[in-house]
């Protein structure tokens, strides 16, 4: 315990300085994190679900608050906490498929079942998934949680002896399944590129022009993927101040050996007239297609709509987040030091706060990240492949739980 | 002068003073405008500033100081300008056997190709050496030579007078009735124009913000920020990314130009157009404003069939900034072009009102005025 307790601390700390860069990175550390946050929990005999999930809720909490721009965090946080409610499920209907079996035949002793229980899961939880997962109106309108729920009406029939044997085989079961979904969620994320470079061939076509804002490694993966094929295209970098990532970017392509032109911000929409298409990263992909992306995607988007040039949006899964954004620009948007406009002390000397009513005359505005909304979207590119921004709503119910979209912990009796 | 043909490009630089050098890495879009490596030639021709006899050393010293950036914005360039072309006309003495007209025109000529070395002209410049030639052609034979120079210096003077100086005053008169208590003003870089409008405002005591938007490379709106501040006008400054964020508290635009063409395109520094357009995507009214000599009676749609290239040494560096080096010899790579456009093309429909000296008009109001108060009647 003392153990988790200090990564939490260590990462928490990373998160409230902005240390980690990147969703990719964030996303995967926080993925660590839960996973040795949940092998390192003890779980009761009963409802075992109910006490991992409560664990990474509470870790989940924090690690939002610490960073509440980075959606990542929060994406992981309720990717886990379904992989948790999932596995349990399936476990619960292979345990009813395991008392059904028994049922049958009451003279197979306990291994027998385990095995049965082990061989059928897949099968069973399959079949029983469609009769256990859609909400019926009782469930909706009792609102009990799910967790505490379905361990317990598995216990209502069958022997006791078999019954603790189950637990606890299951208990280890649950946890293990849960670990591997998590590595299984890791891998995803850290292979998140090559899913969607592999796509790059179907819409880069010969002698494109591509038009791209700041430095975006699926981006470049894309593009180079591309190139692999053997497409000739072009490519435009808008240098994307104040960061200027754009130069990054500038450097990678032409060491790999694509045709680059860098161009400034502001030159932008003289210059997409030439331009076939454009391919961007994003920083989060909200659930209405919305994307949350650096500075200056915006005034891209909006140069792109009026041209009639495609954007693509592209993202891996661990961006997707289930909230809907209201007020983006300010309430998902941070806003960064001004020295990287202005430098300390250069208007130090026309600033006099002696006069007048002695509030600043001068305000510096650096936001980090822009909005775009989803009718400028052509196109997103994801790991399962290209969809419009009126779908991404859909994938959220493979991703996340209805429970899940509020993390907290209940201080209520349940728990 | 197309720059892409290379038999017209030699000739050009056996002819030239300033000897560029040809930028290695051109941008392949722009093969037919200008591309020098920028620079080179300063030093140089500061070394020559007393050997040249071709030219006057007025004009001489202004081509300097447009190659390195000193002067900069159609009117100030227009008016230095002229200025060097009323000292020339001064020490200038006809040759015998020729006619002064000619002789004068044939001069001018050549000063203006060396200054378009230098730098491409902007269309004010462009349009007042229209003017100026008009004018020594106009001068009858029988004058003599001090009353022709006499003439045509206070010529320049009422030029730069009427089209610069009081237009300006005119246009600051119609803006001001714009501007509200409690309006939030946002201008892109640095114009003169707004920036006299603003300061008149606040004069007449006005109750409004200005948020100035700036951008790379040259950073023009922190000059504009530090002048305002001096004033106490209250000011946010941001950079081109940013103005999605910000628009949202703005109600109303200024924008300078370079020229206002005659379909309505507004030329003007590089970013004004990305300005106009979130404006306009905002339902916030764009106001351009352009004393009217500055109006050209060419069209253009986009800003790459016109245009001009500035150093693109300028965006590979950022000054202030010395972890940004990642393009540190850029022009090693043949695969890396940087590109530093001068100007954009902004489309009319992005832009509400154009405020001239000949009033407040829409932008299809614009070749009616080139035609009516363009080549025949000069003043007003």
């Amino acid at each position: 315990m003392p153990d988790t307790q200090v990564l939490v601390n260590d990462f928490l700390n990373k998160l409230k300085k902005r240390k980690i860069e990147g969703s990719q990175a964030t996303a995967r550390q926080t993925a660590e994190l839960l996973r040795s946050v949940i092998s390192q929990q003890r779980v009761p005999y009963t409802n075992q679900a109910g006490a991992l999930i409560d664990a990474v809720k509470a870790v989940g909490e924090q690690l939002i608050a610490a960073n509440p721009v980075e959606l990542a965090v929060g994406n992981i946080v309720r990717r886990v906490l379904h992989i948790i409610r999932e596995e349990d499920l399936s476990l619960t209907t292979a345990a009813i498929g395991g008392l059904n079996l028994s049922a049958v035949s009451d003279d197979e002793n306990d291994d027998d079942r385990d095995g049965d229980s082990t061989l059928s899961a897949a099968a069973v939880a399959a079949a029983a998934r469609s009769t256990l997962r859609p909400p019926s109106l009782q469930t909706l309108l009792e609102d009990t949680p799910v967790s505490a729920a379905v361990p317990q009406t598995s216990s209502s029939g069958g022997d006791s002896e078999g019954k603790t044997a189950d637990k606890s085989s299951r208990s280890r079961k649950l946890k293990h399944d849960v670990i591997e979904a998590v590595n299984e969620l890791i891998q995803d994320i850290v292979t998140c590129h090559e899913q969607i470079a592999e796509q790059a061939v179907e819409h880069i076509h010969q002698n494109e022009v591509i038009l791209t804002l700041g430095s975006s490694r699926t981006v470049l993966e894309f593009l180079f993927a591309a190139k692999e094929k053997k497409r000739s295209f072009r490519v435009f970098v808008a240098e994307g101040a104040p960061r200027y990532q754009g130069h990054l970017l500038a450097k990678e392509l032409v060491a790999r050996g694509l045709q680059t032109t860098l161009i400034t911000d502001s030159a932008v929409f003289a210059m997409i007239s030439r331009v076939n298409m454009v391919i961007v990263g994003a920083h989060a992909v909200m659930a209405n297609g919305g994307v949350i992306a650096p500075v200056g995607m915006n005034l891209v988007a909006l140069a792109a709509q009026k041209h009639a040039v495609p954007f693509v949006v592209l993202a891996g899964s661990h961006k997707l987040c289930p909230l809907y954004p209201h007020n983006p620009e300010v309430l998902l948007n941070e806003l960064r030091s001004p020295s990287e406009l202005l430098d300390f002390g250069e208007f130090s000397d026309c600033m006099d706060f002696g006069s007048g009513s002695g509030s600043p005359l001068l305000h510096v505005v650096n936001p980090a990240f822009d909005y775009v909304p989803p009718k400028l979207v052509s196109l997103f590119i994801t790991d399962t492949g290209g969809h419009n921004p009126s779908y991404m709503y859909r994938l959220i119910a493979d991703y996340y739980s209805a429970d899940d979209l509020v993390v907290q912990r209940r201080a209520t009796a349940g728990n | 002068m197309q720059y892409d043909d290379k038999s017209r490009v030699q000739k050009l630089k056996k002819r030239s003073v300033v000897k560029p050098t040809e930028a290695r890495n051109r941008v392949e879009l722009f093969r037919h405008l200008p591309q020098y490596e920028h620079g080179t030639q300063l030093p140089v021709l500061q070394s020559k500033f007393f050997q040249l006899d071709t030219l006057h050393p007025a004009v001489y010293k202004v081509g300097l100081q447009y190659l390195s950036g000193d002067i900069c914005g159609g009117n100030a360039r227009c008016i230095a300008m002229l200025q060097a072309f009323q000292e020339a006309i001064r020490d200038y003495s006809t040759p015998p056997a020729k006619t002064l007209s000619r002789d004068l025109t044939a001069k001018i000529s050549s000063y203006v190709s060396f200054l378009i070395d230098c730098r491409p002209l902007s269309v004010s410049m462009g349009n007042a050496i229209r003017f100026l030639k008009s004018q020594i052609a106009k001068i009858p034979i029988s004058l003599s030579e001090s009353e022709a120079k006499a003439t045509l210096h206070s010529d320049i003077e009422r030029f730069i007078n009427e089209k610069i100086i009081l237009a300006d005053r005119v246009i600051v008169k119609h803006a001001v009735t714009k501007i509200r208590d409690g309006d939030v003003l946002l201008t892109y870089g640095s114009s003169s124009a707004v920036e006299m409008i603003l300061q008149h405002a606040h004069e007449l005591g006005k109750q409004f913000r200005v948020v100035i938007v700036d951008s790379r490379p040259k950073h023009e709106g922190k000059l504009l920020l530090r002048r305002l501040v001096r004033k106490g006008l209250s000011c946010t400054y941001t950079h081109i990314n940013a103005i999605s964020y910000i628009m949202h508290e703005v109600t109303r635009v200024f924008l300078g130009a370079s020229s206002v063409l005659s379909n309505g395109t507004v030329y003007s520094r590089v970013g004004t157009a990305c300005v106009a357009m979130v404006a306009y995507g905002f339902h916030i009214p764009v106001l351009v404003c352009c004393e009217a000599y500055k109006f050209h009676e060419r069209v253009q749609l986009d800003s790459i069939c016109s245009n001009e290239l500035g150093d693109p040494d300028s965006i590979s560096k950022v000054p202030g900034r010395e972890d940004i080096n990642h393009l540190d010899g850029w022009d090693k790579s043949e695969n890396l072009q940087l590109l530093n456009l001068i100007y954009d093309a902004t489309p009319s429909d992005y832009v509400s009102l154009i405020i001239t000296d000949y009033g407040m008009i829409p932008p299809t109001s614009v070749p009616v005025i080139v035609r009516e108060y363009g080549r025949g009647q000069l003043w007003i």
